[in-house]
């Protein structure tokens, strides 16, 4: 990767175009975006009016599996005495904990299912089995991220203040062993969520207001108090004499749920390609221009249904930024008609097998690790 | 009615289903399973099965219901919610029990009498799609619009329209104990084919020397089928005079929001008190068109605003800006669209309160701005 010595005029010019990783793009014309805006509010408007019945039967299903899943997993751990049936119910707890987070909360939490106007699964209400707490949850990445995705600066998910995934971000010693905060990161993935709000990095920068904070801290506190609570205390000790062996099995549970919803997470936005924006060229921008940047700066993989279902379709990353309110299980369908939009549109539709994509990640941060400087002479 | 103070014990079995279940209620995290072996089960919620339907007229259909074991029944005139899946979004609306409390004692069964309201987003669903052996949610019974608890002297029901449901059932239950006071319905609809329950009251009024029927068609009616010696039409002070020959210890009105405003307009010129009378309301009043400066409405977790100068309620203001929060009867009763009010005042429509300006739950269904208002949704 080379910075261009003289580059067309028409492609972007800040740093980052060039520096991370971004495909060379054009400033798409006002006629586009428009044709972006109406295309993509077009097939929108025909799935919202096409949810009903089929939609509430599909996530009922889904939580009385994840249900199931839960109780057969609990179930399990407190009564084996040997590692089989331990490990079976440990995957039955991840599995759960992972439908739970995934395909259940994330997705009535963005609103998916209000429309069934059931108190159960309203966003209003909705609360999930990990440590971050649901408000705190709705205002980082309902609004937040959702909005300002992959604008850098702005958006605080991309490399959750803790990876340098571009040039823009300034290199720094310890950025060089990113990788180790990528395996932190991953292991404790709902505690870094559950904290994302405090912004830590400002404690660097000196601008944290800790009273601003208290409310956020607070909430905080209440719901990772009551996360540990269950896996570690209740559940534990009514296993009495047996305590430590439950809390293992949650604890395994929690880590597995963790490593994968970040991977899950990871490739929807870290991929080698997705692209990042600037503030200036997002100033006053369109709805055209916001689904452009969401296209760009999502990214998918394949699999198959079970592998979507586990994502809580995520897996099409880039439908759900162009939707985020539309129930996940139809981003399946409509993914041909997007696709079939970018690509008329000259747009780079990323999508690749879920390893490829991991792979990509992975080797983003490793190149962030270093400075431009650096890389270029090793490249 | 949600306002209870939470107690100690309270607040420590919902932090404790919060820490397990994710939620205040543990029933919710077990609904959707129990639901799944059988729609009957619930534990969270009544539910009710269609047993039958009929005809009562041309638009007004009454269904025949099972509660489950855990309905606790009711007294004669009182209402109940009834929550149906329409394509899969639940919707909610208030009807009166029209059938005798000792019918569902005896028999285990209950009746809704529901009249289509055209272009209605639920009864025309109703009357199509609710058929025998389908499931729907019911709340426990409640309303204040109940027979006294001592019968001494007479009393007089007016009613128009579908507001004779609640009548109907006080009056079955009064033939039921041997008419112990005598009594007196003025009963108002359009023509002679609308009236519901028209050929039952008329058996009643034959059997019962004691119970005065007025059947009263706004477009003249037969008189031959109404036995009325009042004037057909619309309600005057003739039919109030009537009545209030008698000496009635109570009147009881149920009907449209303007037919109960009239009635009680002449009630009022003949010298009856107002504390005698007892009314249900039947849906909302209409708003009332402030002329004036426009108002914002914004959802602070929705990031949506909307700004009018004839502001409909706050739930239909939210529903236009295409949000979609929880709503059960759109009159004020359940709660279910209970949001918090961060700033602003509003003004109930039912009752014409005013709100502070401060941050408070609302009932964003029976309430409109008549400020900026900036709501929690």
């Amino acid at each position: 990767m080379t910075i261009a010595a003289n580059p067309n005029p028409e492609q972007l010019q800040h740093a980052p175009g060039a520096l991370t990783g971004n495909l060379p793009r054009t400033r798409p014309s006002k006629e586009t975006l428009d044709a972006l805006q109406k295309e993509l509010d077009e097939l929108r408007d025909s799935i919202r009016a096409d949810l009903g019945q089929r939609d509430a039967d599909y996530i009922r299903n889904i939580i009385r599996i994840q249900r199931l899943c839960e109780i057969a997993g609990r179930t399990l751990i407190h009564f084996s005495f040997t590692p089989i049936p331990f490990l079976l119910g440990v995957t039955a707890l991840s599995v759960a904990k992972i439908m739970d987070n995934m395909e259940i909360g994330h997705n009535v939490m963005h609103g998916q299912y209000d429309w069934m106007n059931d108190p159960k699964i309203h966003s209003a209400n909705f609360d999930w089995d990990t440590a971050c707490d649901n408000k705190s949850w709705m205002r980082t990445h309902n609004f937040e991220h959702h909005t300002f995705t992959n604008i850098l600066n702005k958006d605080r998910d991309f490399g959750y203040a803790v990876l340098r995934l571009s040039d823009d971000t300034p290199w720094h010693p310890l950025r060089s062993i990113q990788i180790i905060y990528f395996g932190l990161l991953s292991t404790f993935f709902q505690w870094g969520v559950a904290l994302h709000e405090l912004e830590f990095e400002k404690v660097r920068e000196g601008t944290f207001d800790l009273e601003e904070k208290k409310p956020f801290i607070k909430a905080m506190l209440k719901k990772a108090g009551r996360q540990v609570f269950k896996d570690y205390i209740f559940f534990p000790a009514l296993a009495g004499p047996f305590f430590w062996k439950v809390a293992l099995g949650n604890g395994m549970a929690n880590l597995a749920r963790n490593l994968w919803a970040s991977s899950i997470i990871f490739c929807g936005h870290f991929t080698e390609h997705t692209q990042t924006f600037t503030e200036e060229e997002c100033e006053n921008e369109s709805r055209g221009h916001w689904y452009y940047r969401q296209m760009l700066g999502s990214s998918n993989f394949d699999g198959n249904r079970l592998l979507h279902i586990m994502s809580g379709h995520l897996s099409y990353q880039i439908e759900h930024h162009l939707f985020p309110d539309i129930p996940a299980h139809r981003y399946a369908e409509i993914s041909p008609q997007v696709r079939e939009i970018c690509e008329r549109h000259g747009l780079h539709y990323n999508t690749a097998p879920f390893a490829k994509q991991y792979g990509s990640v992975i080797k983003r941060v490793l190149k962030f690790s270093l400075p431009s400087s650096l890389r270029k002479l090793t490249a | 009615m949600e306002s209870t103070k939470p107690t100690l014990a309270s607040l420590t079995r919902s932090w404790f289903n919060l820490s397990l279940f994710n939620s205040r209620r543990a029933g919710d995290y077990f609904e959707y399973l129990v639901q799944g072996i059988d729609p009957m089960w619930s534990v969270t919620e009544c539910r009710a099965r269609v047993l039958e339907v009929r005809d009562e007229t041309a638009d007004t259909k009454t269904f025949v219901l099972r509660p489950s074991a855990s309905w606790k029944g009711f007294q004669a005139g009182q209402h109940l919610h009834i929550s149906m899946e329409i394509n899969g979004a639940r919707q909610t609306r208030t009807f009166t029990i029209s059938s005798l409390p000792q019918e569902w004692e005896q028999q285990g069964f209950i009746t809704l009498t529901v009249k289509k309201v055209p272009d209605g987003r639920v009864t025309p669903w109703m009357h199509e799609h609710l058929i025998p052996g389908t499931v729907v949610s019911i709340s426990q019974a409640s309303g204040d619009f109940v027979l006294p608890t001592d019968l001494n002297e007479s009393l007089v029901f007016i009613a128009a329209g579908s507001g004779i449901t609640p009548i109907a059932s006080m009056l079955r239950s009064l033939v039921a104990r041997n008419m112990p006071v005598p009594s007196s319905l003025l009963y108002f609809a359009r023509t002679d084919q609308d009236f519901i329950f028209g050929d039952t009251l008329q058996g009643l009024s034959r059997a019962m020397s004691r119970f005065n029927l007025h059947l009263i068609a706004a477009d003249g009616g037969s008189k031959k089928k109404s036995r009325s010696t009042l004037p057909q039409g619309f309600i005057s002070a003739d039919h109030i005079r009537a009545v209030l020959a008698g000496e009635p210890q109570t009147v009881y009105i149920c009907g449209p929001h303007p037919f109960r405003e009239l009635a009680k307009q002449l009630l009022a010129e003949q010298g009856f008190p107002q504390n005698r009378i007892r009314e249900e309301a039947f849906g909302l009043p209409p708003l009332p068109r402030t002329e004036g400066a426009p108002v914002t409405v914004s959802f602070s977790r929705s990031n949506a605003s909307t700004t009018t100068d004839q502001p409909g309620t706050l739930l239909e203001m939210a529903e236009q800006s295409g949000l979609k929060p929880t709503s059960g009867c759109r009159m004020g009763i359940c709660y279910t669209c209970k949001c918090t009010k961060k700033s602003g005042q509003v003004r109930n429509v039912i009752t014409g309160e005013i709100s502070s300006n401060d941050e408070e739950d609302i009932q964003i269904c029976v309430t409109t701005p008549i400020s900026n208002v900036e709501l929690a949704i």
